[in-house]
């Protein structure tokens, strides 16, 4: 059997490229894709880590998660079309307003 | 595991009762944004009103009415104790306020509509869900309920470019917090076994290596980091309280602060007490960084708005700086000292706001510094309280700003962290100069141009009834009643801080 470790680097591998994404993209939706990647690594852990101890209370936590990354999309996705409407394009270029 | 059925007794549903009404008078403002006969303002106005006194008044009898001793429901999903109470009437009492005020402002008729009252009441049950909770899970549930709900009212509230443009910067950055958080939370489960807050210190090395508790001591520490906006991770809090209305933005400076900063002491003081040899020195790093960096880049802002924004995160620094005091024996300090100092902070901000708010129109959506120039010719009152105000976020004597940071720095030179103390005091003198630069436009110069814009001919009785209040309770905890407020703190801290 893959001991439980490999699991945790793969699931650190994934998150950190989904960070990488949601930081340094410039495609809205492209953000919201990272944010997912990155809550599928912590879905990840969970799982392995409630099979490795033999508690289920990891993959509870997974279910709680998927249904709120669902709402997230949800709303993230709203966002985005509002601001298509409001500028044509979703590049987050465009979000100039404010600063400083 | 051993599965206990829940005891779901008549006590479960007194100590839930503000939340359970919450969310039923959130899905009762959607049902009624469809009908025909109560779909206004007024009787949206009232709903919010009703449902948000009663679920106040039953808070404060449960904090009445609970002992030293905390109850656990739902093994361990609600707790009914005095810090969950202390948090939940904060974060009411704030929104009674806060909505009392937009009932005045400009964008009353945008905000009670249905839709949003439904969202507003969603976002305080789940606040209320996350101060009183001890498993992961419910904290997790509660935090989005809270976090997606405050980015949906930023953005459509009143849509305009500028208020999406910051409700979309907080949704990525609050997600990725989100994220990180959870990511913490899962090696801290992987290596203890157990996704409840009470059990984390005793389990750690039960199941795995101590670099995974590691790992996830540090993530969640950079998750709580990014929810109270400390410097490295505060890049979201100027641009989302910038972008939203005025009424919101008093919202998540104050009712966003209370929620994490009343979650984060239960989960360091009974969750990660074990290993605070880990996170103390980095959020000690925090909030020095905090206290520094937020205070210099206050000092060239425009948009009081956005001064406030990096005001706000110094106050966070400082609050950072009793967590790092928060070690083994000595929390009997810390904690009190952070509960007290939210207070101060929440009476301020919210006063400041509501002059802010007040000022505020249609043609004049976000004040800068300038235009508040000689404000005290045309209304001397509304200077006098803004400027009270700005004394005691800068830390003043006859204020409770002053009383509470004394207490923050006792707390602190009491685990012998000179440094950081000096590092604040230094920042704190740092923010003098942008609060008094505002007392001095008000007061030492002519009206600007755009000034008469703003004036508004009468007063009105929320506004005046919120400021004079706050301004009162500003004055008494800064000079003859600290003594019981620090007591009514300790009162609180003693649900985790044991006595």
């Amino acid at each position: 059997m893959v001991p439980v470790d490999f699991y945790f680097v793969l699931a650190c591998l994934i998150f950190s490229l989904g960070l990488f994404g949601a930081l340094f993209r410039r495609n809205l939706i492209m953000v919201l894709m990272s944010i997912e990647l990155m809550l599928n690594a912590v879905n990840l852990v969970f799982v392995a880590a409630g099979r490795a101890i033999g508690n289920v209370d990891g993959q509870v936590m997974v279910l709680f998660v998927i249904t709120v990354a669902a709402c997230e999309a949800a709303v993230g996705l709203a966002m985005v079309i509002a601001l298509f409407r409001k500028y044509g394009t979703i590049n987050t270029d465009i979000l100039r307003l404010l600063r400083g | 595991m051993n599965f206990e059925i829940p005891h779901l007794t008549a006590s479960f549903y007194g100590a839930a009762l503000p939340i359970l009404l919450l969310c039923t008078s959130g899905i009762v403002a959607l049902l009624m944004g469809v009908s025909k006969n109560l779909n206004g303002p007024k009787a949206n106005y009232w709903l919010n009103f009703g449902a948000l006194l009663v679920s106040l008044l039953a808070v404060i009898r449960q904090y009445g009415i609970s002992g030293s001793a905390s109850e656990m429901f739902l093994s361990g999903g609600f707790i009914a104790g005095r810090l969950g109470f202390f948090g939940q009437g904060a974060i009411i009492g704030i929104a009674l306020v806060v909505s009392l005020l937009m009932g005045e402002g400009y964008l009353k008729d945008k905000f009670f509509r249905g839709e949003i009252i439904a969202l507003f009441h969603m976002v305080i049950a789940g606040m209320c869900t996350m101060v009183a909770t001890d498993d992961l899970i419910t904290l997790f549930v509660g935090l989005e309920m809270a976090s997606i709900g405050v980015y949906a009212l930023i953005g459509y509230t009143s849509p305009t470019k500028l208020s999406q443009e910051g409700a979309i910067k907080y949704f990525v950055l609050g997600s990725v917090a989100a994220a990180i958080l959870l990511f913490g939370f899962a090696f801290l489960y992987a290596a203890t076994g157990t996704l409840r807050i009470s059990e984390i210190s005793s389990s750690i090395g039960k199941v795995s290596g101590h670099a995974w508790v590691e790992l996830g001591a540090i993530l969640t520490l950079a998750g709580f980091g990014f929810k109270m906006a400390l410097v490295p991770f505060h890049m979201w809090t100027p641009d989302a309280y910038e972008g939203s209305p005025t009424g919101l933005t008093a919202f998540m400076a104050t009712a966003m602060k209370t929620m994490i900063m009343v979650t984060a002491i239960r989960f360091f003081e009974n969750g990660l007490d074990g290993v605070h040899g880990i996170w103390m020195p980095v959020i000690g790093f925090m909030a020095a960084a905090s206290l520094l960096f937020a205070n210099i880049m206050a000092l060239a802002q425009q948009s009081v708005k956005r001064m406030l924004a990096y005001s706000s995160i110094a106050h966070s620094g400082y609050m950072a700086l009793a967590f790092a005091s928060m070690s083994g024996g000595v929390s009997q300090y810390a904690v009190p000292s952070i509960l007290f100092y939210l207070i101060g902070y929440v009476l301020v901000s919210l006063g400041a706001f509501a002059v802010i708010m007040w000022l505020e129109n249609e043609r004049c959506e976000n004040i800068i510094i300038d235009d508040l120039t000689g404000l005290s010719r045309q209304h001397p009152y509304a200077a006098v309280a803004l400027a009270l105000f700005m004394f005691s976020l800068g830390g003043m004597p006859p204020t409770v700003g002053f009383i509470s940071k004394l207490y923050i720095f006792n707390s602190a030179l009491s685990n012998n962290m000179i440094g950081l103390v000096v590092i604040a005091a230094i920042g704190s003198t740092i923010s003098l100069y942008y609060y008094m630069r505002i007392i001095v436009r008000m007061f030492m110069m002519d009206s600007s141009p755009v000034l008469g814009a703003l004036i508004k001919p009468v007063a009105s009785k929320v506004t005046v009834g919120v400021v004079l209040a706050c301004a009162i309770l500003v004055i008494l905890f800064g000079t003859v009643l600290p003594e019981s407020g620090l007591r009514v703190a300790r009162h609180t801290a003693g649900e985790v801080t044991g006595g």
